[in-house]
């Protein structure tokens, strides 16, 4: 087996300890479940981070030519993200949330072929590596806001079912809170992902903007997430109109990760 | 009366809804979903594009004008923020801000001033005074830059467009199949001035040391009309060729077929390039007869001939092979080979460097607007006849951006306390 899936493997096998473990310190009080669950994470981002670095020796360029190579970032992404938020505050609930994100998203490219394909040469371009990296910071910054938001609905619910769910969870205008910065976090990055790709597009396509399904899709995004803050801004919004905004601008990024690569056809077909 | 009814009139009413961010919002919402349907149900290209639909246009044409009126409204705050005039620095019910404080005091009115000012500067707010009588007014500021990134986002978006129409409106474009060694004429193009043509010299794929495709070029000359060569340059995926702002795309490439119609007793034959899997019924050199011609694979080339309404002779050609053209004549054809072609994507859009600028701006404008955010607090320093005095800060939390106003508050109005608790510089009573 190569190295590369080796440390794969131990990425995901971690990120399931550390979802176990993130999901019982949630339901009982076990003193070790929550250190465990961190030490869990942090070595699957490890092993994570590794198969990144031998992928790209193997290579010879950065892994961002394909479904899998952008998942492999992508869930990286999420959990280096979510574990340095966690740095700073513990966040019950959204531990849960980000590292059954992280294991859902290598599961789902543990599926696709882990070839290392040269790149074509509409990819050999300094602008891939500019136009990828803004995509994963923004999608990683959207994921924790989804985090936040599915807590923050949860906490609003009034379903008896969730009562015990929701005491523990923390303030309903801290998961806002979360919600709130890391889509504005995430935003700006969405937007050089459209600027750099425009560009990029220029120089390999000959159009600027072709509305391409991809194209078309992460410009949804980036309008539903602005809905959002400009909402927040003029109506001081809050709670669940909020919250489910944040929801549906997640659903779209899925569906602009996957749906559009399976379902739409375009010039994006190796993304 | 005259307010009120100026206020119902329905013209009004409608400009205040079209001008307003919620329009604006309403809008975006509507043109998402108008997008995301379109991606699965409506064609993107052809007669049909939706995208150049009248009403889609004029959706977009809306929200940009939302977008202008609503960046003018809010223009003559950020103008006024420069040098706050009275009536910003006096602000109605500053005491009922989400952020406020509100203390006594029993020093000088003058060293309660200037400490207050002293202790927002030194968290580098800018300051605006006004004094009426026995109050003094303060308007303390911070992260304007942010609301004018703000507001050249909002512009930039719009300078988007702009770009979008002036390149639609004045831009060319086309694609031309070139064989090598072959020109293409765009003298009839009118937006190319001057015009020129295109000589393909030589089409090549570069290997990387694994063999895998690098890259396609195109060695061309740009040539005027009377064949003089104007310019030279290569063409690859990545890298389109530039002439005097027009760009020259590597689109596609394939193999041509080479044939030759020959004429008993004639020397010269006449050459001509097709392409492969096509049917032809309009070459002068068949005088009538249809030709199609099938993929050339294993050094063989299937074609038929047909008279127009049925098949008349078929077979397969050899390079260097010929054969006799059905009908009362002497011509032949013969398969010469095949011959590398270039299709490139001739394209000029001046409106690029506005669309650019106007990218650019947007990206450089969004990070300034959610990373410095804009801080502002009012206060108030009122003296009473008994010798004591009362100071009432009220503040706005952060509506946009990522730093925390309220802790910043917090800092402050503690720093005052402790001042206030250590009874200021020199404990004179207030006057």
């Amino acid at each position: 087996m190569h190295l590369e899936d080796i440390a794969f493997n131990i990425a995901l096998i971690m990120y399931l300890i550390a979802a176990i473990s993130y999901l019982t310190a949630f339901i009982v009080k076990m003193k070790i479940a929550r250190p465990g669950a961190r030490i869990a994470a942090w070595t699957g981002v490890i092993a994570h981070t590794a198969a990144i670095v031998m992928r790209t020796l193997d290579a010879g360029r950065l892994p961002l030519a394909n479904l899998y190579e952008y998942g492999l970032l992508f869930a990286w992404g999420v959990m280096l993200g979510f574990l340095i938020l966690e740095l700073r505050r513990e966040i019950k609930g959204l531990d849960v949330a980000a590292s059954l994100l992280g294991l859902l998203i290598l599961c789902f490219i543990s599926m696709l072929s882990r070839e290392v394909s040269p790149l074509m040469p509409a990819l050999r371009s300094n602008w891939l590596t500019f136009h990828v990296i803004s995509a994963i910071v923004a999608y990683s910054a959207f994921a924790i806001s989804f985090g936040g938001s599915l807590l923050h609905l949860t906490k609003l619910s009034q379903l008896q079912a969730l009562e015990g769910v929701r005491r523990k969870l923390p303030d309903a205008e801290l998961l806002d809170q979360i919600t709130y910065k890391a889509i504005v976090v995430g935003l700006p990055f969405q937007t050089l992902t459209l600027v750099t790709g425009a560009v990029w597009a220029h120089y390999a396509w000959g159009a600027y903007w072709s509305w391409d399904p991809k194209e078309t899709w992460s410009l949804i995004t980036w309008l539903i997430y602005s809905a959002y803050l400009h909402a927040r801004y003029l109506w001081g919004w809050k709670g669940k109109p909020c919250a489910y905004l944040s929801v549906v601008g997640f659903l779209v990024v899925i569906f602009t990760f996957i749906g559009v690569t399976y379902l739409l056809t375009g010039q994006h077909s190796y993304a | 009366m005259n307010n009120n009814n100026a206020k119902n009139d329905p013209v009004n009413r409608l400009w205040n809804f079209f001008s307003s961010m919620r329009c604006g919002i309403l809008l975006i919402l509507i043109l998402s979903g108008i997008l995301a349907l379109a991606t699965i149900w409506a064609p993107s290209s052809g007669d049909s594009n939706i995208y150049r639909t009248p009403w889609f246009l004029l959706l977009v044409g809306l929200l940009c004008m939302n977008l202008i009126i609503c960046t003018i409204n809010r223009l003559h705050i950020l103008i006024n923020s420069i040098s706050p005039k009275p009536s910003l620095i006096i602000k109605k019910d500053f005491d009922k801000l989400p952020l406020n404080y509100r203390s006594f005091f029993t020093t000088d009115r003058v060293t309660m001033e200037q400490y207050l000012c002293r202790l927002f500067r030194s968290r580098r707010f800018k300051v605006g005074q006004v004094t009426e009588g026995d109050s003094s007014y303060f308007y303390f500021y911070r992260g304007n830059f942010g609301s004018w990134c703000s507001l050249l986002l909002h512009l930039s978006l719009v300078i988007i467009v702009a770009g979008v129409l002036w390149g639609g409106m004045t831009g060319f474009e086309t694609k031309v199949t070139i064989p090598e060694g072959y020109t293409s004429d765009l003298s009839g193009a009118e937006q190319l001035d001057p015009a020129f043509k295109i000589r393909l010299e030589d089409f090549d794929t570069l290997y990387d040391e694994e063999g895998n495709i690098v890259n396609w070029v195109s060695r061309i000359s740009i040539l005027s009309d009377e064949g003089d060569v104007l310019a030279q340059g290569e063409s690859k995926v990545n890298h389109p060729l530039n002439y005097r702002g027009v760009n020259l795309y590597q689109h596609s490439y394939g193999q041509a077929l080479k044939l030759n119609f020959i004429k008993d007793g004639q020397d010269d034959p006449q050459s001509i390039v097709l392409s492969q899997d096509r049917f032809y019924h309009h070459l002068e050199q068949l005088e009538g007869m249809g030709l199609w011609v099938g993929v050339y694979q294993d050094g063989k080339l299937p074609f038929s001939f047909s008279d127009g309404t049925k098949e008349v002779a078929e077979g397969y050609l050899r390079q260097g092979e010929r054969v006799k053209i059905p009908g009362d004549n002497n011509r032949y054809l013969e398969l010469s080979g095949t011959i590398p072609f270039s299709v490139l994507q001739v394209k000029k859009d001046p409106g690029v460097p506005v669309v650019f600028t106007g990218l650019a701006l947007m990206a450089i404008s969004f990070f300034g607007t959610v990373f410095t955010g804009q801080r502002r607090c009012w206060a108030r320093i009122k003296c009473s006849r008994e010798g004591s005095g009362e100071v009432i800060i009220g503040g706005l939390k952060n509506r946009r951006g990522v730093q925390d106003m309220e802790e910043e508050f917090s800092r402050l109005t503690g720093k005052l306390e402790k001042f206030l608790q250590a009874g200021g510089e020199d404990g004179k009573t207030c006057t």
